[in-house]
């Protein structure tokens, strides 16, 4: 329930930001039948409608659906009960999905600056200690056999332009 | 029958060694996520400026026809298609993998590529005049009511159709972003450069199937270190395969004739040959929970449309996908210019190409086979180790795309934007697919609807019908079946 109230809230959001863009957009000479902000806002129009459609459907279950003496708002939110309960109990699994995507946006800054061969070292370093591992001779043989494999198929096979320092 | 005796005449050891290379090329490093058979060939094309067309163009075919076909292998094993066409295939192949069998589910890839492959070269052989006098008929208003058809299609193989078109159209609209390709106005760049030049597919391919999954799996990533006592088997056994005879053949047909048409390639040939067998299943409930069939449909559609794409590439001199694109560019090098003429004045070069793309096939399903095992004890890796490296891959990978940081960025947006839209149940492989053919969708759109002067009825010419048609068919039908079931359950209880 929540999720669709959310997802039809973002949908609501997207479609007047993209009717507002396409507004703006000039229709220039030879394009007067379907401009620049034409697909668009067709576009914007199916998400409206989907939003209304999501939010009517939720809005008839809250009136009409009832298992036993629950309501259906009720039984959504002790599914959303148990869901906080989860995440409140594995509060280390919740940090390692922020540490890892965090850990690939430093990653792929520091590519550029401090070159592939130490940001992949210490991206797999650190994404092995946040994923649980703690054997040393892993956390330096990997990165290291990675490293050498990456090199070889990406730089030196496909010359993919990546930014090394040493290598 | 003696032009076709006569095509054998361009087989030689030599062109059969440099395809095996290819072969053997495309194996190892597309299934790589990240690293695609347009990378590979395109990089490769400069290495054939020594050699003959014949073989240049013999090599580069292996590694298209691996190419496609070894996508499947981290869709089933890790549930990262290694290119688009493979999407279909993680919705069984990873529970099949989950459960122990990722052996067999990557042998039914593979022969099913293999059949799939074989199976469009044929029709092509015989065929291949009167298929580009058909793909030649068609016009914008066609292609957009294509692109409609295929969007349909995979929204209806979600739960709900409604959040599956949502979820497309999500994905059209991403295709938006970026410099208009008819006014070239630049849309929805929130002010930023790096936008202007849109966002491209594969950082999103990563971020929605990759790094969504990864993050599922960190959550609990104890829970989901299990190892499976084997990989189980990797040949099916003839048994199973004489189970999935029609359902390749169908889907092989489905394959090459989506593979004619220029654009069109084998995501939209997966879909709809997944969604086809779907229907026609006696049990349409067990398919995303790890059945052959829901392996064999999309990998059998995905390869034939590498015999269909190069019959717009031979006939019309119209590249059918990328890879072909980048195929007419070395036969260009060599001197031969590809179109209507190249039947009648270099008929050794069509020949080259079909018996090649035989040769690749074979040489594929071999390779396959083997190196299946050892692809597949991937899934009992410590995931401690794995996921990082797979992260690794998925950030190398995005990178490479166009040496462009700013793809890590979209890559990890896409991939927290995939979780997200997994938990609220709107599809992240119509939103793919979407972005796959939205740029065709509006082009075409936009062309058809100027050219008829603001008229819808260009959207209802005879071939659109068709298609029109089989929307309704394959969309709606699916929806009244599902209705009907429902109530005669409700009765049945009411019975009891």
């Amino acid at each position: 329930m929540i999720g669709n109230f959310i997802l039809s809230a973002v949908l609501l959001i997207l479609s007047g930001y993209i009717l507002t863009e396409s507004a703006s957009f000039p229709n220039l000479g030879g394009s007067t039948f379907a401009g620049p902000g034409f697909f668009p806002s067709l576009c914007a129009g199916f998400f409206i409608f989907g939003a209304v459609v999501i939010l009517i459907m939720e809005i008839y279950r809250i009136v009409t659906v009832r298992e036993g003496d629950k309501t259906y708002v009720q039984m959504e939110m002790e599914k959303v009960s148990a869901v906080w309960a989860r995440i409140k109990g594995n509060v280390v699994g919740v940090a390692r999905m922020v540490a890892l995507p965090v850990l690939m946006f430093a990653y792929g800054r520091l590519l550029k600056v401090w070159g592939f061969e130490i940001s992949t070292f210490l991206f797999l370093v650190l994404g092995m200690l946040v994923c649980g591992q703690r054997k040393i001779k892993y956390l330096i043989i990997v990165p290291l056999v990675a490293l050498v494999i990456v090199y070889l198929i990406f730089i030196r096979f496909l010359h993919v332009s990546i930014p090394t320092m040493f290598l | 029958m003696s032009s076709i005796i006569s095509m054998f005449s361009v087989l030689s050891p030599m062109t059969v060694l440099l395809t095996f290379a290819g072969v053997v090329l495309g194996t190892v490093v597309c299934s790589i996520t990240g690293l695609t058979a347009t990378m590979e060939v395109a990089v490769l094309t400069s290495c054939t400026y020594g050699t003959e067309a014949a073989k240049a163009s013999a090599m580069l075919l292996g590694i298209f026809v691996c190419g496609v076909e070894v996508g499947s292998i981290s869709a089933i094993l890790l549930k990262v298609p290694g290119t688009s066409s493979a999407i279909m295939t993680t919705l069984d192949g990873y529970p099949m993998a989950q459960r122990g069998e990722g052996g067999t589910a990557i042998g039914i890839a593979t022969i099913s590529s293999f059949c799939g492959g074989i199976i469009s070269c044929i029709f092509l052989i015989l065929g291949c005049a009167k298929l580009a006098d058909i793909a030649a008929k068609f016009g914008y208003p066609e292609y957009f009511v294509i692109a409609l058809f295929g969007l349909c299609i995979i929204a209806n193989t979600g739960g709900s159709l409604l959040k599956g078109l949502l979820g497309a159209f999500l994905g059209v609209f991403s295709t938006m972003v970026g410099m208009d390709t008819l006014t070239g106005i630049t849309r929805f760049t929130l002010g930023s450069k790096s936008l202007i030049r849109g966002l491209e597919m594969v950082p999103i391919l990563i971020g929605l199937f990759g790094v969504s999954e990864i993050l599922n799996q960190l959550f609990d990533i104890k829970k989901n270190n299990i190892k499976h006592e084997s990989i189980g088997k990797v040949f099916p056994g003839w048994k199973l395969l004489n189970k999935l005879k029609w359902t390749i053949l169908r889907s092989s047909l489905i394959g090459t004739i989506v593979g004619v048409l220029p654009g069109a390639g084998g995501p939209i040939a997966a879909f709809v040959a997944y969604n086809t067998e779907q229907s026609l299943s006696k049990e349409p409930e067990k398919f995303g929970t790890g059945i052959p069939e829901g392996i064999s449909a999309p990998e059998s559609a995905n390869n034939a449309t590498v015999g269909g794409a190069l019959v717009p590439m031979l006939a019309l001199g119209v590249p059918g996908d990328g890879v072909t694109a980048i195929i007419m560019a070395a036969f260009a090098i060599h001197g031969f210019h590809l179109g209507p003429t190249i039947f009648s004045e270099s008929p050794e070069i069509v020949s080259t190409v079909y018996i090649y793309t035989i040769v690749a096939n074979i040489f594929m399903v071999t390779i396959g086979l083997i190196a299946a095992r050892y692809f597949a004890r991937l899934v009992n890796t410590d995931k401690t180790i794995l996921i990082p490296i797979i992260l690794m891959a998925c950030v190398i990978g995005s990178y490479a795309a166009s040496n462009n940081v700013f793809d890590v960025y979209v890559m990890i947006f896409f991939g927290v934007l995939g979780f997200l839209m997994e938990k609220v149940g709107v599809s992240t492989s119509a939103f793919v697919l979407g972005q796959v053919l939205g740029d065709l969708m509006e082009t075409n759109f936009r062309s058809a609807f100027t050219m008829s002067q603001g008229s819808w009825s260009i959207f209802f010419r005879p071939i659109t019908m068709v298609f029109w048609a089989l929307t309704v068919i394959m969309v709606v039908v699916p929806q009244i079946n599902k209705i009907v079931k429902k109530k005669k359950a409700k009765a049945t209880d009411a019975q009891k």
